[in-house]
């Protein structure tokens, strides 16, 4: 009874605190975006624990019993969300009524009463997840100003919820990715706001240190490989800097280590599913999958049919790009002008075999977060617990599956684009494989090992900081989103602008820019990998493109001043350039004097009518 | 290229200037007859309205894109400004940059000259000021500003003025773009400074800019000159204003245009256009010369003589 005064007492302490602040008429809706967004997360991802508990309770009750079950059943809970969700996008009800039958059906799988257990976790599993948490909840709470959540990650969600279905085709490429993720984040959204799809991610990214240890557990019959491996993942700045930020490279992580986790198990229900889920979050955890499916703990032919029915849970996004006329991969593949989605060239230190074998070594020791080659930074501890690794790998054959998996994941990274992001899904395997070692270390290597990692940490947590203490002040309600968006976003002057002064039904072709999300307008376009969707639509429509986008509905053009820089493109000639790139930009630019009138322009972006 | 006057019309003759350009600058800028690029003012700058005219100087931009020198059209001089900024207010000989660090600067012939004393303006606004004389303004969120750089005080009305077009200052009164209260609509409104009874001169308009005896703004379809003494309108049935604001010194009134050329052109009232391959864009008159742009480049276009 005392200790539960005293308990009373602390959080009374703690309300009257803040209770007298005087910011806080600033911040009390700050703080109550919070509680709701907060809430809406820990609804849905209950929603999710239910149905999916009630599914594993049905398809692998022996997994739903380990340790791991949690963690599965979010998964699978997660696959079943975003199935449920597309096809309520398909019918056009991706709106309130949507989503609380889905929410329903869901939340029903606790009648089953599904046994979930959690991962019991050391202390210093707690401490990374507390600083992944630390980091997160800033960026979470801060107004979004992160490229890719500006035109996609965000965009795509808030745009579903405006339309209440799906997007997609050649005017809005991105929407034709799988959405099995942004389908749920639009959900999130629409509960929460802009801040639930940024906890949820959080919440999964903070998960994948609990997936380690609960792996490394039960598959190299020892915690502190996991561990270790959280903290080679919280030590780098390509995993830290953006758990908080709405994205799909972690939660596929999650989704690609309890892939792993069902293989090495030989559960050949969970592992289609999961695989499916992986593969649908994002494409690029296929390298992860084929390193997986090759050590799976299961006879060949059940790894073929586990291989075939996870293509058949991604199938489902193939068959709405085929239906709707379009390639089943596309955007990746499919344009009617030949041009490549990606310029493989444009990254990395090179694509020499030599520079290939050189990749891991450059990728520690040569990334730089600002520059385009690796767009990213690793700690050096990944390169320290190599030798010992190798070493594991030989002796015992956990740590040889896991090695074979880190090997096809790094192998199938150096055949795609070189930044680092496109390693994350597979990465923390990649950890768990190199970390395997360490388990055997004496004590004076492993202090060896940690103070690499600690020397690491200034180029990894350093360039983070000062972001993060930009961040603070719009994080705790103290600066407004406006404030903080004029502050930092270039094109929000322009933005806001075109949100105050253009038509509540304009429809708005963003050309040459990203940030589709800050405008509260239906949109078209907004910007893939080196503006391709525009750069296509006006080799394909030429003079006629303007007259093209009128036709399907658009009445305004934010268009962002770019200059094509041949220096990127050292590999294209100079006739592909000025094809590819020179040419489209000054048909534009020629059509918007015929055919358009400038209403406003900062900083780059210009706001035109349509004539 | 070379220009030379038929009755009523400036017409050019190509391939010429060339060999002219050298003997041109030699004697400043500006030479009649003649469009001379400004290669002192070829930096692009962040707000694309500049360079512009400030009076007999072309006001330009450094690599950073902010307004920083500015090069006289007599003697061709260049000369660093004390302050640099994005979009500064021009007048007749002086630029007017409002905010903490602003301030009002003269320029004169041995060059720019930072007047002491000059009042601050310091809330937040949505568009670059205007100035004339001694009297400045400004658009807030929602007001319209005026005040004599002189003075402390300053006098504020209510408004909804639309961000980016800034305001006109005529010797009389203040003309803005305003919503009208109609978040899409873009009014232009008037403000006589002897009456301070904000009134709407057109429902429909866009890039007001003004002179002591009249006001200018565009339609979709139409160029309005509006006569401040007597209220009456003269409309040029032209498509204008698409890209840039017209430009007017005293009653002198230039635009863009597409022209016969299939491109943009621009035309003055006076006689004087540029009618030449390629698109010539946001013009900037004062006196017998007249500032453009075109691919990329400033141009400084000189009147002949009246004989």
């Amino acid at each position: 009874m005392k200790w539960a005064l005293m308990s009373l007492w602390a959080l009374a302490m703690g309300a009257l605190f803040v209770g007298i602040d005087p910011n806080l008429g600033t911040v009390d809706g700050h703080i109550m975006a919070i509680l709701r967004a907060t809430a809406a997360c820990v609804a849905w991802m209950m929603a999710c624990l239910g149905a999916g508990g009630a599914l594993l309770h049905w398809l692998s009750p022996r997994t739903l019993s380990s340790e791991m079950g949690g963690l599965h059943a979010l998964a699978v809970g997660a696959l079943l969300w975003g199935l449920l969700l597309m096809i309520m996008a398909v019918l056009g009800a991706l709106n309130s009524i949507g989503f609380v039958v889905v929410a329903a059906l869901m939340g029903s799988g606790w009648l089953w009463r599904p046994p979930l257990r959690g991962v019991h976790l050391p202390s210093p599993t707690l401490a990374a997840m507390a600083v992944m948490g630390m980091v997160g909840m800033v960026d979470a709470l801060a107004p979004p100003a992160n490229t890719d959540e500006l035109y996609y990650h965000l965009a795509l969600p808030a745009e579903m919820l405006q339309q209440q279905g799906l997007l997609g085709g050649f005017l809005r490429p991105d929407g034709s990715r799988p959405m099995l993720l942004h389908l749920p984040f639009a959900a999130l959204m629409s509960a929460g706001g802009e801040m639930a799809p940024r906890l949820f991610h959080l919440g999964l990214s903070m998960l994948l240190p609990v997936a380690l240890v609960g792996i490394s557990r039960q598959h190299l019959n020892d915690e502190r490989a996991g561990v270790w491996a959280g903290w080679l993942l919280v030590g780098s700045w390509s995993v830290i800097h953006g758990v908080g930020l709405a994205a799909n490279n972690l939660p596929t992580a999650l989704a690609v280590l309890l892939t792993l986790d069902a293989a090495l198990r030989g559960d050949r229900r969970l592992l289609p599913l999961l695989a499916g889920l992986a593969l649908s979050w994002k494409y690029t955890s296929a390298g992860a999958m084929v390193g997986i499916w090759l050590v799976a703990n299961l006879p060949w032919r059940a790894r073929i049919t586990a291989g075939l029915l996870a293509l058949a849970v991604v199938s489902p996004w193939w068959l709405i790009n085929w239906a709707g006329g379009l390639h089943p991969l596309f955007p990746f593949a499919g344009w009617p002008v030949e041009m490549p989605f990606q310029y493989l060239e444009k990254y990395g230190f090179g694509r020499s075999p030599l520079d290939l074998m050189l990749l891991p070594y450059r990728a520690i020791m040569h990334a730089d977060i600002h520059s385009f080659q690796l767009l990213g930074r690793l700690s050096p501890a990944f390169a320290a617990a190599l030798p010992v690794a190798l070493l594991m790998a030989l002796r015992h054959a956990a740590a040889r599956r896991l090695g074979v998996v880190a090997v096809v994941v790094v192998g199938a990274w150096a055949l795609g684009p070189h930044w680092l992001r496109h390693l994350i899904p597979g990465l923390p395997i990649v950890a768990l494989a190199l970390s395997a070692g360490l388990q055997v270390l004496p004590r004076h290597g492993l202090w060896a090992v940690g103070l690499c990692l600690a020397m690491g940490l200034p180029a990894n947590w350093g360039p983070m900081l000062p972001t993060l203490a930009d961040r603070f002040p719009a994080a705790m309600g103290q600066e407004t989103r406006d404030d903080y968006l004029t502050r930092t976003e270039e094109t929000w002057p322009a933005m806001r602008w075109a949100n105050d002064h253009l038509p509540t039904d304009a429809r708005v072709a963003i050309l040459y820019a990203w940030t589709g999300y800050l405008l509260d307008r239906p949109i078209v376009f907004s910007s893939v990998e080196d503006h391709i969707p525009v750069r296509h639509w006006l080799m394909r429509h030429q003079e006629n493109s303007l007259q093209a986008l009128r036709d399907a509905g658009v009445t305004h053009l934010a268009v962002g001043r770019t200059l094509p820089i041949a220096q990127v493109y050292p590999f294209l000639s100079p006739e592909e350039f000025s094809r590819d790139f020179e040419e489209p930009s000054k048909t534009l630019e020629e059509l918007l004097l015929r055919e358009a009138i400038l209403l406003y322009e900062e900083n780059r972006l210009r706001i035109y009518r349509l004539r | 290229m070379l220009w030379h006057q038929s009755p009523g019309q400036w017409k050019l003759i190509a391939g010429v200037w060339p060999l002219l350009v050298p003997a041109a600058l030699a004697s400043g800028l500006g030479h009649a007859g003649l469009a001379v690029p400004v290669y002192a003012a070829s930096q692009p700058c962040a707000d694309p309205r500049y360079p512009a005219l400030a009076g007999p100087w072309v006001v330009a931009c450094g690599a950073d894109g902010l307004v920083d020198h500015v090069v006289s059209v007599h003697s061709g001089q260049q000369f660093p400004l004390p302050i640099s900024a994005r979009s500064p207010a021009l007048g007749d000989g002086t630029i007017y940059i409002p905010g903490l660090r602003g301030g009002l600067i003269a320029l004169q012939e041995g060059g720019p000259v930072r007047v002491d004393g000059t009042a601050v303006i310091h809330t937040p606004t949505v568009s670059p000021a205007a100035i004339r004389g001694q009297r400045v303004a400004v658009l807030g969120e929602d007001t319209v500003q005026t005040a004599l750089v002189s003075e402390a005080s300053r006098r504020l009305y209510p408004a909804s003025p639309v961000g980016w077009y800034p305001p006109a200052l005529t010797e009389t009164g203040v003309a803005w773009v305003d919503t009208g209260g109609q978040p899409t609509n873009t009014e232009i409104w008037w403000m006589s400074l002897s009456n301070d009874q904000p009134q709407q001169l057109a429902a429909e308009g866009r890039h007001v800019v003004g002179s002591d005896t009249h006001l200018v703004w565009v339609t979709d379809t139409h160029l309005i000159k509006h006569d401040i003494a007597d209220g009456h309108q003269t409309t040029v049935n032209v498509q204008t204003g698409f890209l840039s604001a017209p430009t007017i010194w005293q009653d002198v009134v230039c635009w863009e245009h597409w022209g016969e050329l299939g491109d943009v052109d621009i035309s003055c009232d006076d006689g004087l256009n540029v009618h030449r391959p390629g698109h010539q864009h946001h013009p900037s008159r004062w006196g017998r010369w007249l500032l453009f742009q075109e691919a990329g480049q400033s141009w400084l276009m000189t009147a002949m003589e009246p004989s």
